[in-house]
């Protein structure tokens, strides 16, 4: 990203009516941040403590794309938690999902780099709640630079581990065969995520075909924009492949038999020719 | 702003001219060019590189922005990871742990052929015992052991380098020479550097709770994340519902590292896993063995 210089005199003005506002209730010291940005260069110390005082990126704050009214209302209340309006738009996914990418990113120190990046705070994470796919997408193309394809199955695996112990999770576990449990998760999926709905489209002797599609409300919302990307479609296949080894089966190999992952439309093959038995045991620890 | 004290300001200051360096060496990029990605004239760099100058934010952002490095590291004076532009790559920059067997250079750092193989960790790894010793003796004293052992000392600004054991056998060695460290058993000292370390932060977080609170699915978990994103240089493997067994991996046949270090090794190993237990509060206590493999550690219910 090149800032450009003449944002400067922009990001000053824009920063000091919102500290000037804020400055009854503010829960820091705003007075030293207006002399600051009052200089002819801002310096980077100052620029990176005023932007962690409000909880943004700094380049995303110089650059004036941050949203003021988020974060004064984020800095009014502790408790509650404000997203930006486009992660509101369709939460059809969840903050589980968006806590499983930064996660695998506390790996590498990055994950409050890129929340502050979205613009949200830790709270956020705390509860499963909805949340628009946006929010995830919108992580995984901001560590790209950091994240690959063992990463992408990481999160995915981190996710189902999550989501295993959930009423999904539960749901799943009923049935006692490989055939039986993906069928269950095509039934309850709508308990983790409505962005994609899925339908068997074939039963094989030792496998099944199936197709992920995107949900008919994804597609009124979104009018025909994509709305994910092929590291996301990534995160979901490796949640997808993960759930027969946490019901306690060996072997099951699940893989796409379509290309198009970069708009979440594609089939893939569960194959238990090769799987073991599912030890009883597992199911009980399920529970 | 709380006003910013001038010590806490130069300090600040200087660590960025360390991520500065640090930074430009891995990447090969001349002064001349990084003048050009900051807009600043190449005389000034080493200026900037030396910690007598600050960059200002438009400066800094760009910087910051070209490397993929968050501009937080000022404060801690360390990158965590870093990934330059296509153009300005060295080829293969190290963000995950995996074993490199030979490597004659990391980005454009050089390294000498005893620290070049096998390697199986991260200067993340080693950080507590850098932090330590940086902390007892001081700067200068850990860049002369740098240069003792033909190592650039910039090269440990970068916390996803890949380094392998015997660079933490030589390290932990001079810090016996140095008198920080009694010997390689002194456990109480092992354990003030791994409750110092952001070994927290790193593997112990939110998420690990979340996923339930057993203590059998907290150790699976636990196990997960120490084989994928800590080191390789150990296999941890969950070998009963409450007992982690670990193992030497195959590729350590080929570093003669002394019996002393590789007992150091486990009681490293038992110091990070008591923090964890205390942490996700599994247990009491964690009893380490020895067993057929190498040694396992049992978290006492």
């Amino acid at each position: 990203m090149n800032l450009p210089l003449d944002n400067e005199e922009d990001f000053k003005s824009n920063a000091i009516v919102f500290l000037k506002k804020i400055s009854p209730w503010s829960p820091f010291d705003v007075d030293g941040f207006i002399h600051e940005l009052s200089k002819k260069r801002v310096s980077s110390i100052a620029l990176i403590e005023l932007a962690n005082a409000l909880k943004v990126d700094p380049s995303k704050l110089y650059a004036n794309e941050v949203d003021y009214s988020v974060i004064e209302k984020n800095l009014l209340s502790e408790d509650e938690v404000h997203l930006l309006p486009r992660y509101y738009k369709g939460s059809f996914s969840s903050t589980t999902s968006l806590s499983s990418v930064l996660s695998q990113m506390k790996h590498y120190r990055h994950s409050d780099f890129i929340m502050r990046k979205l613009q949200i705070k830790e709270k956020l994470l705390e509860e499963h709640r909805p949340l628009s796919i946006l929010a995830v997408n919108d992580a995984l193309n901001y560590s790209e630079h950091f994240l690959n394809n063992k990463d992408f199955e990481e999160i995915g695996y981190r996710n189902s581990e999550k989501f295993m112990h959930s009423s999904f999770g539960r749901a799943v576990s009923q049935g006692n065969t490989v055939k039986k449990a993906y069928e269950l998760f095509v039934e309850n999926i709508h308990l983790v995520e409505t962005n994609w709905k899925y339908r068997v489209k074939k039963c094989l002797s030792e496998g099944l075909v199936i197709e992920s599609r995107q949900s008919d409300h994804m597609n009124d919302l979104t009018q025909g924009e994509v709305y994910t990307n092929d590291k996301t479609t990534h995160c979901r296949l490796s949640f997808i492949k993960h759930i027969s080894e946490h019901l306690g089966y060996q072997g099951v190999q699940v893989y796409q038999t379509s290309e198009q992952l970069s708009s979440g439309v594609f089939d893939f093959t569960v194959d238990w020719s090769q799987s073991t038995k599912r030890p009883c045991a597992t199911l009980h620890s399920l529970q | 702003m709380k006003s910013i004290e001038k010590t806490t300001s130069s300090q600040y200051v200087a660590n960025m001219g360390l991520i500065i360096k640090a930074a430009r060496k891995y990447c090969g990029t001349t002064q001349s060019n990084l003048g050009n990605i900051i807009n600043i004239s190449q005389s000034n760099i080493s200026k900037y590189e030396n910690g007598e100058h600050e960059l200002n934010a438009i400066q800094w952002m760009s910087f910051c922005s070209h490397y993929q490095i968050d501009p937080n590291s000022m404060f801690y004076g360390k990158i965590e990871v870093i990934a330059p532009k296509e153009e300005d790559s060295p080829g293969d920059f190290h963000r995950e742990v995996k074993l490199r067997e030979s490597v004659a250079k990391v980005g454009t750092y050089k390294l000498p052929a005893r620290y070049g193989f096998m390697m199986g960790s991260t200067v993340r790894t080693a950080y507590p015992f850098i932090q330590l010793f940086k902390r007892e003796l001081g700067e200068k004293a850990f860049v002369e052991f740098c240069q003792s052992i033909k190592m650039d000392p910039f090269y440990f600004v970068i916390m996803s380098n890949p380094i392998n054991l015997y660079f933490i056998e030589d390290l932990t060695q001079e810090l016996i020479r140095k008198g920080i460290l009694k010997n390689l058993h002194d456990f109480e000292k092992i354990h003030q550097v791994t409750s110092f370390s952001d070994f927290h932060s790193h593997l112990l977080h939110r998420d690990l709770l979340k996923i339930n609170g057993k203590p059998e699915k907290l150790i699976k978990s636990f196990c997960r994340y120490l084989n994928s994103c800590y080191e390789i240089n150990s296999i941890y493997q969950q070998s009963s519902a409450r007992e982690i067994q670990v193992q030497n991996a195959e590729h350590l046949k080929q570093l003669n590292l002394s019996n002393d270090f590789k007992n150091f090794r486990k009681y490293y190993n038992h110091s990070h896993f008591i923090e964890f237990s205390n942490w996700a509060q599994i247990g009491p206590r964690v009893n380490m063995n020895g067993c057929d493999k190498g040694w396992s550690f049992e978290f006492a219910a």
